[in-house]
């Protein structure tokens, strides 16, 4: 588990805020999101599970033994892949979602478990106000009619204490966005989660005019595929905010606010989940074209992962595929070894633990071009190599 | 021989980039340009899986029927968790 040092960052009129703060926690868990907020009296709530991350023992780093509140913004998977877990692990009082169905299992398996756990009390995202201890967080009005695009159809929440102002909007993209702003919800904000992990199709001049965050976080993967945060994102954002933190980077992001409007920003400490250090020093290369006909000299084509750090990478239940999803999974106890590497050919042959083979009996890389992706065992991006 | 059939949901798209999710929880990301056109988001995929575990992506089709009942069946628990909100504001 990576371990950083605890940074304070104190706002410049903040030398100390003015009784107990609500915590406002977002969680290190890769390319998704999951948001952990703790009233001053010890209620908890948590918003959106992550992308299938085991979250437990981030709770119990954050001493949360139970959370009085759930809410999944909405269905996809980069937001309730560790919801069926959750529910299995932690007791759980309230359950919010968007009221839209989805088709995944991995929604199925939530609904089916809250189905058959009639003690959790579900709760329908219409405008109302949920009281966590002297924190109150307002539900935002959804657009009248949903969308194909579950993004704009995310349970928007306002979490206040005093003058302390949080925004968290799931996924909205620019449509749901301008939603809050004709239905004038929007209020000067003291942070703003970034919406859609910093994307372009999520960033509002016009939001962020009114909300005016002072402080942004961006829940984000490390080296995710989609490009998120996008550089004009952050470069917008940079330009209305003090400070823009990205988990990606940083770390689990805490902001802890006080009732006075003042607020402070913790970074790093234990409470990472998916720890990137390990992994960022994976690189791949691929060499497409073989001797002669591919197709006949399929060993003659491979990709190679290469390891530039002197710590070994255990990439057990790893994949690497091409950019049409043909695929290999590192066997159990693989490893690309320190300042070393390991060969993927595509045709047949046996492994030896630095050489390892598709068994494909056609080629695979596209001489004219191809994406390579290396995911760890839980499906996260590790790196990609387009070429 | 039989060929093998992996259902897959189409999850949502990111850019070019579809995300679908396996029946096991896996998520696969595709070039959206792959996909049977027409298809979208929240759509069950049937995929062949070649003899190497390939997807044949041009021979993939929306399972309109899985589709339906998937939908249906989120509503379904939907409307019986909606029964438990005791509506209003809420003291947490």
């Amino acid at each position: 588990m990576r371990l950083i040092a605890l940074l304070a960052l104190l706002a410049p009129s903040v030398l100390s805020g003015q009784g107990q703060p609500v915590e406002v926690i977002f969680l290190d868990v890769g390319q998704g999101d999951a948001v952990v907020i703790k009233a001053p009296e010890g209620q908890t709530a948590l918003i959106d599970a992550g992308p299938g991350v085991d979250l437990s023992s981030a709770l119990q780093s954050l001493d949360v033994k139970q959370l009085d509140l759930v809410v999944a913004t909405h269905p996809h998977a980069d937001h309730i892949g560790g919801m069926w877990q959750i529910l299995q692990s932690t007791p759980v009082r309230f359950y919010m979602d968007n009221g839209q169905p989805h088709t995944t299992t991995t929604y199925s398996s939530v609904m089916q478990t809250l189905r058959s756990r009639p003690e959790i009390t579900y709760l329908e995202a219409v405008p109302r106000t949920l009281q966590l201890g002297s924190v109150s967080i307002q539900v935002l009005p959804l657009p009248q009619y949903p969308s194909s695009n579950l993004n704009n159809h995310s349970v928007g929440l306002l979490v206040e204490h005093g003058e302390f102002r949080a925004f968290l909007s799931g996924d909205s993209e620019r449509p749901e966005l301008t939603h809050f702003l004709q239905a004038d919800i929007v209020p000067d904000v003291t942070l703003l989660k970034a919406p859609h992990h910093g994307s372009d199709d999520a960033v509002s001049d016009a939001f962020l005019q009114i909300a005016r965050p002072e402080v942004v976080v961006i829940s984000v993967g490390y080296g995710n595929t989609y490009g998120h945060p996008s550089p004009s994102a952050l470069y917008t954002y940079r330009r209305y905010a003090d400070q823009v933190f990205r988990t990606d980077q940083h770390g689990p992001v805490t902001v802890s606010g006080y009732e006075d409007g003042t607020y402070q920003v913790t970074l790093g400490g234990t409470l990472v989940v998916q720890p990137p250090e390990p992994t960022a020093s994976i690189s791949i290369s691929v060499v497409a074209d073989a001797p002669g006909n591919d197709h006949q000299n399929t060993n003659g084509e491979y990709a190679i992962v290469s390891n530039g750090s002197d710590v070994a990478v255990d990439i057990s239940g790893w994949t690497l595929c091409d950019a049409a999803a043909h695929c290999f999974s590192f066997p159990s106890g693989a490893s690309v070894p320190g300042d070393g590497l390991i060969i993927l050919y595509t045709g047949r042959g046996r492994g030896d633990g630095a050489r390892f083979y598709m068994g494909s009996g056609a080629a695979v890389w596209n001489n004219d071009g191809d994406t390579a992706t290396l995911r760890d065992g839980a499906g996260q991006t590790v790196v990609r190599h387009v070429y | 021989m039989s060929t093998e059939v992996e259902r897959l949901v189409i999850d949502r798209f990111e850019g070019t980039v579809a995300v679908l999710v396996s029946d096991d929880g896996t998520s696969i990301d595709v070039d959206r340009a792959l996909l049977p056109k027409g298809a979208g988001a929240g759509d069950v995929l049937r995929v062949n899986v070649g003899p190497q575990g390939g997807f044949r992506w041009s021979e993939a089709v929306v399972d309109v029927r899985a589709t339906a009942e998937r939908v249906m069946e989120g509503e379904d628990i939907l409307g019986g968790l909606r029964k438990r909100d005791p509506g209003g504001d809420v003291v947490l």
